[in-house]
């Protein structure tokens, strides 16, 4: 199995790519550019002091992930699954089996160090690799050992010393909450410390749940339990499931359910867990252990529920323990990272037998409560940072506009001395392949923009429509959406000629398809005009009854703000006209690149964009008209923007050399 | 006609692509905007606040069809962790076929056993036009916290509007969108932008290095026959 | 399973439907698979306002964020489309009545086009505060674009003579140039999507 070395998720060895977030998965962490997050795995930039993912300090934690990683990956490949994890699975109901694509994948077991490593609770710091596991019925120590312990690290200087504070050893809690007291102490060791623990009996949770003192006396509920020798220093919390009976495994909460990154939903290559190594024996005995189990403990154990559904996936191991350096984590060992995945709930459906007594239950409210409200309140940090609404934003914002709407104003009413409009050139490809046209002819406008590009492309209509109007062409307007339709409807069924030389058809549903069946129909397949008036009836259409469209009509007026349909159009229209039918454009001035290279080809034969080429389409702007002042007000904006582009990139520059100077 | 050999020898080259590929290192480069996508899916599910996903003006059944489909892509991929973290995402469309397509992403990821039924009710129809829509996904924004509104698929400029409202609200917005037209208006916003084929290139949940080879070896062939149509080796049409 | 190679072989059936057209023209069998496609999006039409109905009345009635909204919406909806159903009926024009050229012109039209100028305010403001961030290689290069394309299009000002052949023979190539890689990728993306939809490669619903 290989990691991600940018986002953590676990993938066989023959995968390339993460499908997570594209890294590469062949090259090695040190081939790639950055700084990798100890705690959560995420390649951050090289200049980032804090991870861009978990938020913790980079420097400092970065050391020792190093060496974790270095220690994990040369490791010895792990047997499999620890076996009390095997006693839980024989409780619950089979998980279906594994998809025929998955791939094998070799499960460290919980706290990731190689079971060779294991040693026994109390013990010194071992050597090397210890006595095997134990069957679960003699007192078996668990696989996993502290961070301390196993991978020979030094123990961080800031760590609290041990205190037995953190289990509530010396106060005996009340049988019947033993459980479920360790259980949420468990809990407040993966939180962040900053909340005030509801330990059993009062104490404080230090901000480390310390190793187990050696030495100690063992709790009276531990020894309830039937388990003679002391619990291992208990960091990472799922040792201790490893010696409570298998109840308390399912009711894990969810964070200790949480995978390593690869565990995904979907994942189909997570692989049933393999078999454990020769040299661990069997775990025969479940009866053994459900026999130390006390009354009490047995009573509560839940209930599956009937029709329950199996999980699909088994339980997943954990991350490597962690030790946080800085900020208020400081010293916590076994800080999960916070990940995004989360795993489905592990196991069937199942209720407890008894009620929880009211002071747990309160408990779990108040942990409810305070989960519901999100991490912020213990980061100090709020999710969504809106825009500094200070002052100086909304001054500046104010002005901006308010330097605008002064140009407009200006420009649409004072006529300005350096606004020439004798220097603009009309369109006169456009105008000359209007002219074209010959009397009587067909020309077919599409009109494919609606309200929001109305104020530009207006002016094309009308004056096209006008200008094959005058010349005695008859022209057929038509659009592939709703909105153009109205558009069009709203200028084309105000002209006096409608019906004599006009003609709205409407809305033709079908996109680019359309287009080809509008050209190869004749026009009497189409049954009514956008007003519901038949086709035929109208005086325009009476000899275009019998032939396909493609056949009568001598040009195509594309008027468009949207390059999709300028495209569209033309693809579908070039394909079934005959070349000599020529195709012109009336665009919006952002499509004029678009419409380049179609007029380069010669599939547009010409081309108008812009207000400018709309508002002289008739010719010459005289000193005074209304398309004389929008002429203006258009200038002298594209002049502010272009006054403040300097304006901007001198304060830029300027701040920028006051910066370093 | 020669669209359709065209075609063919497209489809050839992408099966020999897929099922080549498998035996070739490819090293993709990693788009910002779509690197970004499962940081902000962590991010909600930390916070608890949803995502917003758009999936742009254009719909299923017409030209555009290709761009929200990529833009439904990106939805699919983190509507698997989302959904687990019980923090479901709002999808808002323009067009109807997008609001079915959007239910059954929704509904194909509830599959997953002990998965929340699919709210449903978190697809929204936000408005029929282009504009009427980013009006429509403006009003969202202002009335629920949203953690990240990420835009991809068919937007023109409008989409600043979307960007404008979600800066003042403090969300972050990522964009993907194939149209150029609306990445230059937005580049300002967020340089970061996927434009053009980055934006078609949301993986889904399953992927094979061999999509990207087919990628380039589509490219080389329309660089082939660029130059030789420029050469003039070939004729028109 | 069985669905999901289904679903697979449908959309490839339809996908090949569609392109053997270029091989083998079948103007009928276009035509087929658009009235396919058009009865599809009526449906889907429907669907979607059935639905959009049920939200926001939901959150009229659960008093939800934002429920005066919803209630403004599902009004002028309703509003609307009863009065297209009416003038379709009594007058026989449906969409094209003079009421619905009422609301679409004195309704739509002016909201619509609002909205739109509210775009240069943004882009501009948009602008003006990425040049004052801190600069760079992208942003000059950016701004020179925007520059020279302003220049050149500003008409009827004395710009355009200083600086016009220039921009003619460098701008627009490098314009032109652009635009049309992005389209070619653009192009490209979309075959390759859809050759893996069609040939069963990709999984697009799920697994």
């Amino acid at each position: 199995m290989r990691r991600c070395p940018v986002c953590g998720a676990l993938y066989p060895e023959e995968a390339q790519i993460c499908t997570r977030c594209g890294a590469d998965l062949v090259a090695g962490p040190g081939e790639i550019e950055g700084t990798l997050c100890a705690v959560c795995g995420y390649r951050n930039p090289p200049e980032a002091v804090f991870c861009e993912q978990c938020g913790v300090r980079l420097k400092g934690a970065e050391e020792e992930g190093e060496v974790r990683r270095e220690e994990a990956a040369g490791a010895p490949p792990e047997p499999g699954m620890p076996e009390w994890l095997l006693a839980v699975e024989d409780l619950f109901p089979e998980a279906p089996p594994a998809f025929p694509e998955t791939v094998e994948e070799e499960r460290p077991p919980f706290g990731a160090p190689p079971v060779e490593e294991a040693q026994g609770p109390g013990e010194a710091p071992p050597s090397g690799p210890e006595a095997p596991i134990l069957p679960f019925s003699e007192g078996m120590e668990p696989e996993a050992m502290p961070p301390e312990a196993e991978t020979g690290m030094a123990v961080p200087p800031g760590m609290p010393p041990v205190s037995e504070a953190g289990f509530s050893g010396e106060e005996a809690p009340p049988p019947e909450t033993a459980p479920f007291t360790f259980f949420s102490l468990e809990e407040e060791a993966e939180r962040p410390p900053a909340i005030e623990a509801p330990s059993p009996g009062g104490t404080e949770v230090e901000a480390l749940p310390p190793p187990w003192p050696e030495g100690e006396e063992l709790p009276k509920w531990w020894k309830e339990l039937g388990l003679t020798e002391a619990p291992p220093p208990g960091s990472s919390e799922e040792e201790v499931p490893a010696q409570v009976p298998p109840l308390l495994a399912e009711e894990l909460p969810m964070e200790v359910m949480m995978a390593p990154p690869a565990t995904a939903p979907f994942q189909l290559e997570e692989a049933p867990p393999s078999p454990p190594p020769e040299e661990v024996p069997p775990f025969t005995d479940l009866e053994a252990v459900l026999a130390e189990m006390p009354e009490w403990l047995q009573a509560l154990r839940p209930v599956a529920e009937e029709g329950g559904e199996a999980p699909a996936e088994a339980l997943l191991p954990l991350e490597p323990v962690v030790v946080e350096e800085q900020g208020p984590l400081a010293g916590l060992v076994d800080v999960l990272p916070r990940h995004p995945r989360l795993v489905e709930v592990q196991g069937p459906p199942a209720r407890l037998r008894a009620e929880p007594i009211p002071e747990l239950q309160t408990r779990a409210e108040a942990w409810g409560s305070l989960l519901a409200q999100g991490l912020t309140f213990l980061i100090g940090e709020r999710v969504a940072e809106p825009a500094s609404a200070g002052l100086a934003q909304a001054v500046e914002r104010g002005l901006l506009f308010a330097l605008i709407l002064v140009a407009l104003i200006l420009g649409l009413y004072w006529p300005l001395p350096f606004f020439r409009p004798a220097l603009l050139t009309p369109p006169t490809a456009f105008v000359a392949a209007l002219d074209e046209a010959p009397s009587g002819g067909l020309a077919l406008v599409a009109v494919e923009y609606g309200p929001d590009r109305a104020a530009e492309l207006d002016g094309f209509l009308r004056g096209v429509l006008q200008r094959l109007s005058d010349r005695g062409v008859r022209a057929l307007t038509v659009s592939l959406s709703p909105w153009g339709a109205a558009q069009a409807a709203s200028v084309v069924l105000a002209r006096p000629d409608y019906g004599e030389r006009v003609m709205h058809l409407g809305y033709v549903p079908g996109h680019e398809v359309a287009i080809a069946r509008l050209l190869s129909q004749p026009l009497r397949r189409f049954p009514a005009d956008y007003t519901g008036r038949p086709v035929l009836d109208l005086p325009m259409a009476r000899d275009l009854g019998e032939e396909p469209l493609a056949a009568r009509v001598s040009l195509v007026v594309l008027i468009t703000g949207s390059p999709e349909a300028l495209r569209g159009w033309l693809q579908q229209a070039r394909g079934i006209l005959p070349p000599e039918v020529p195709v012109i454009a009336a665009v919006s001035a952002g499509v004029a690149p678009y419409a380049a290279p179609y007029q380069e080809s010669g599939q547009l034969r010409a081309v108008a964009a812009g207000l400018r080429d709309a508002l002289l389409l008739e010719g010459e702007v005289a000193e005074g008209s209304p398309a004389f002042f929008d002429l203006q007000a258009q200038a002298l904006l594209q002049v502010l923007v272009a006054a403040l582009i300097g304006v901007g990139l001198g304060i830029s520059l300027f701040a920028a050399r006051r910066r370093e100077g | 006609m020669t669209i359709g050999v065209l075609l063919l020898i497209a489809a050839a080259l992408t099966l020999a692509a897929v099922y080549g590929g498998r035996r070739i290192r490819l090293s993709p480069r990693a788009l910002e905007s779509f690197r970004q996508i499962p940081f902000q899916v962590g991010r909600s599910l930390e916070t608890g606040q949803p995502l917003q996903f758009a999936l742009g003006s254009g719909g299923l059944l017409g030209g555009e069809a290709a761009f929200t489909l990529s833009a439904a892509r990106s939805l699919e991929r983190a509507l698997g962790d989302v959904l687990t973290g019980e923090v479901p995402p709002w999808v808002a469309v323009a067009d109807p076929v997008a609001l079915l397509y959007a239910r059954h992403l929704f509904q194909e990821a509830a599959r997953l056993p002990a998965m929340p039924s699919p709210p449903l009710d978190r697809i929204e129809w936000a408005g029929a036009s282009p504009m009427a829509y980013i009006a429509g996904l403006t009003l969202s924004m202002g009335l629920r916290p949203v953690a990240a509104n990420i835009l991809s698929g068919s937007f023109r400029e409008e989409a600043i509007l979307a960007g404008e409202a979600g800066q003042r609200e403090g969300v972050v917005s990522l964009f993907a969108m194939p149209d150029p037209l609306g990445a230059a208006a937005l580049w300002p916003l967020d340089p970061s932008t996927a434009v053009g084929e980055e934006a078609l290139t949301a993986a889904p949940r399953e992927d094979t290095p061999g999509r990207w080879l087919a990628h380039d070896l589509l490219r080389w062939l329309l660089i082939g026959l660029l130059i030789a149509a420029a050469l003039g080796v070939m004729g028109r049409g | 399973m069985i669905r999901r190679v289904v679903f697979t072989g449908v959309l490839s059936l339809a996908i090949l439907l569609a392109l053997v057209s270029y091989l083998w023209p079948q103007p009928a069998l276009r035509q087929a698979l658009t009235e396919l496609g058009s009865t599809l999006l009526a449906y889907a039409t429907l669907v979607a306002f059935l639905a959009f109905l049920d939200a926001h009345l939901r959150r009229i009635r659960l008093q939800g964020e934002g429920w005066p909204y919803s209630l403004v919406t599902v009004l002028s909806a309703l509003a609307v489309l009863i009065l297209a159903a009416g003038e379709g009926w009594i007058r026989g024009s449906g969409l094209a009545g003079p009421w619905m050229m009422w609301i679409y012109q004195y309704g739509v039209l002016p909201l619509e086009a609002s909205l739109g100028a509210l775009l240069p305010f943004f882009m501009i403001l948009a602008l003006w505060r990425r040049l004052r961030a801190r600069p760079s290689v992208e942003a000059l290069l950016f701004t020179a674009g925007v520059l020279s394309v302003l220049i050149l299009r500003s008409g009827g000002t004395p710009l355009p003579l200083l600086w016009g052949p220039l921009s003619h023979a460098v701008v627009d190539p490098l314009i032109t140039g652009g635009v049309r890689g992005i389209l070619l990728g653009v192009a490209l993306g979309v075959v390759v999507m859809m050759l893996r939809i069609a040939l069963g490669l990709d999984r697009p619903m799920g697994r």
